[in-house]
């Protein structure tokens, strides 16, 4: 009993030393997979330029979309906030329809518009709007930007030739880190 | 040990210059040496930085997606940088990312604890710290970690560039000071090979042969003048020695001219003076002779008297006559004519009178007691004749009817350069009522006479017999004491 308890306590002690010395065990599967993937939107938009007719001088916010079923509760506002991408104030917005959603050069589509895909990348065409989505094989089936997981990691797709139509440029360096789909 | 303080000049001045330029190459190459250190240390600085910046923007995304196989892929190309020993990439809530470390680090590599942005150097590395950032966010932070291999081997080679250009120039500095210190040793060591030449073989004709307008020309120039005139100077001392010399022998020969003129004059003086000497003895001897004739005329004479009061007037007058020639007759005799021992005249005197006038009958048995005094013949003759006289009267009238008697002559100096001459008898003395003045006995009056001749005093006692004193000063005696009083005052 008394070992027990004194085993626990050195352990105690030694857990931050022991994830210092092997911090790449901390990976992102230990993270709710929703406030992994709020995270990465955002930091999506760091590694994106947008056509210089995108952004009009006046504007200070950038939106964030999300259409359809928020798949995010708070986690996506949590991850913005405070938060600014060329000094503009990066904010959160909600659509069920797509005849609802404001300008927005970043627009997250949730699972729950998987059978209306099609439909919106149509009205979409041309724009040059930052599709995300984690509905499956996203990125093959036009979008921009596709979740996936692989070995308990999400990781991403990227439809270079969507991005190139629609006037975006996506830094190599996010390049570098997705699956390309061509 | 070297000794600087006795070397020569020449080496003197090549060591003062290489000194010198030892010492300011040494601090020129150790000053340069430390500024390059430091510029490579703060480009060295400067270039971890860039390249951390650079590793850093190429891990931005990797640090955003939390991937840390791709930031390791990043660090991969720091291979290609050989000074790396290791780098490490901070991600999300400071945890490691990634690390490179060079293989010949891998096994004591640990990832050292985060620190604030900075660079430090320690003894074997050059260690950064990085913030890597996006836009405004702050990810994370980059360590990197660089041998000092390429500080060391630049240490090294411009330790031994410096080195080589040190010695070069030494050499260059030793080549041209050896040649360029001749300006100023070779004019020295002239003038110290000509003082020692000088010194040695006291030949003040010797000249230094250097001319130039500088210090050394002006200290050359002065010591063959200051030699020029030390020549002059012993030319005209030589000159002056040998005038003086021609004086010095003008001199002797004028000063022997006067000491042979002086000799002879000296000669003939005292060829004179023996001429004079004689012409006085023979003076002397005349008179003496003469008053001889005069005695032996008195003699013959006599004996045709037949009356015994004149005869004994005549025999009076005789001894007179003779008291007087035998002064004459000392003087003759004397060694300087004028003075005569008075002691023994009188003594000869004395025994010849007792002898002539003793009455039969009578032993008188005569005592001298006299001082060795000389006296002028001035003073002699009255002298000898009161002695005559006193003796004279002593033995007519001194002993009536007695078979002995005494008498005695006494003379000495008294007091105050006073001579006393005086003539006692122990006989019966002169009647009380008998008066010096009025005597008509010649004997008394002549004593009385004489004295005053003398400038003398006469004292007639007739205590136990008779005694005829006289004081008196001799001439000589007087002018004696006079230069010796003029002496005395002359001193006080």
């Amino acid at each position: 009993m008394t070992m027990s308890r004194k085993f626990s306590r050195i352990m105690l002690i030694m857990a931050p030393l022991l994830s210092a010395v092997f911090p790449l065990s901390a990976s992102a599967e230990e993270r709710p997979e929703y406030e992994v993937k709020a995270a990465f939107v955002y930091n999506f938009a760091k590694f994106v330029e947008w056509p210089t007719d995108t952004f009009k001088d006046s504007d200070t916010l950038l939106r964030i979309c999300v259409l359809g079923k928020n798949p995010f509760d708070t986690l996506l506002e949590a991850a913005v906030a405070g938060k600014t991408i060329a000094a503009r104030s990066v904010v959160v917005v909600y659509a069920t329809d797509l005849g609802q959603v404001p300008p927005c050069p970043i627009m997250y589509i949730a699972r729950s518009e998987a059978h209306n895909l099609e439909e919106i990348q149509k009205q979409l065409e041309g724009t040059a709007i930052l599709t995300v989505s984690d509905i499956d094989d996203f990125a093959e089936r036009g979008g921009t930007i596709g979740f996936f997981v692989e070995d308990k990691n999400i990781r991403f797709k990227i439809n270079v030739d969507a991005a190139e139509e629609t006037g975006l440029q996506i830094s190599s360096k996010l390049l570098r880190l997705a699956r390309i789909v061509e | 040990m070297f000794n600087f303080r006795d070397s020569s000049i020449r080496k003197k001045l090549t060591m003062i210059v290489m000194i010198a330029t030892g010492v300011a190459l040494v601090l020129a190459g150790t000053i340069f040496m430390v500024y390059d250190h430091y510029t490579l240390k703060t480009s060295m600085v400067h270039n971890l930085g860039t390249l951390s910046g650079i590793i850093g923007s190429n891990c931005t995304a990797a640090i955003s997606f939390n991937n840390a196989a791709d930031a390791s892929e990043v660090l991969t190309a720091l291979k290609a940088e050989e000074h790396i020993i290791a780098a490490v990439i901070y991600g999300d809530k400071e945890l490691v990312l990634a690390h490179y470390v060079r293989d010949d680090h891998v096994d004591n590599f640990k990832a050292p604890p985060i620190d604030k942005p900075g660079f430090k150097f320690t003894d074997y590395a050059l260690s950064m710290y990085r913030t890597i950032s996006l836009d405004t966010d702050r990810l994370g932070t980059i360590y990197i970690q660089s041998d000092l291999q390429r500080l060391d081997a630049r240490l090294y080679q411009i330790g031994i560039a410096v080195c080589l250009i040190i010695i070069c120039c030494f050499l260059i500095v030793f080549g041209i000071v050896s040649r360029l210190q001749r300006l100023i040793s070779v004019p020295i060591l002239k003038l110290a090979g000509a003082a020692k030449v000088i010194s040695d073989e006291k030949n003040y004709s010797v000249r230094v042969d250097h001319s130039s307008q500088d210090e050394l020309g002006v200290l050359v120039a002065g010591f063959n003048e200051m030699l020029t005139q030390i020549q002059q100077r012993d030319l005209a001392l030589l000159k002056a020695r040998d005038e003086l010399e021609d004086r010095v022998q003008l001199r002797t020969s004028d000063l022997e001219a006067e000491v042979m003129e002086h000799d002879r004059a000296k000669e003939r003086i005292s060829a004179s003076l023996r001429e004079k000497e004689t012409l006085i003895k023979e003076i002397h001897h005349r008179v003496k002779n003469n008053l001889q004739i005069i005695i032996s005329l008195l003699n013959l004479q006599s004996n045709q008297i037949q009356d015994d009061h004149t005869l004994e007037m005549f025999r009076v007058s005789q001894a007179r006559v003779r008291t007087m020639a035998l002064i004459h007759e000392k003087l003759y005799l004397s060694e300087d004519l004028s003075d005569i021992d008075f002691a023994e005249y009188i003594k000869g005197l004395s025994e010849y009178l007792v002898h002539s006038f003793k009455p039969d009958g009578l032993t008188v048995s005569l005592r001298t007691e006299v001082e060795s005094i000389s006296l002028s013949v001035e003073s002699a003759v009255p002298c000898g004749l009161i002695v005559n006289e006193s003796i004279s009267n002593a033995l007519k009238h001194a002993f009536p009817g007695a078979r002995e008697g005494t008498i005695t002559v006494g003379f000495r100096r008294g007091s105050k350069g006073m001579l006393v001459l005086t003539v006692s008898d122990d006989g019966v003395g002169i009647p009380v009522d008998f008066d010096l003045e009025r005597s008509n006995s010649l004997g008394l009056q002549l004593i009385t006479t004489l004295t005053k001749q003398l400038k003398g005093h006469l004292h007639v006692h007739t205590d136990n017999g008779t005694t005829i004193t006289v004081e008196f000063t001799d001439p000589r005696t007087r002018e004696e004491d006079k230069a010796n009083a003029e002496r005395e005052t002359a001193h006080s």
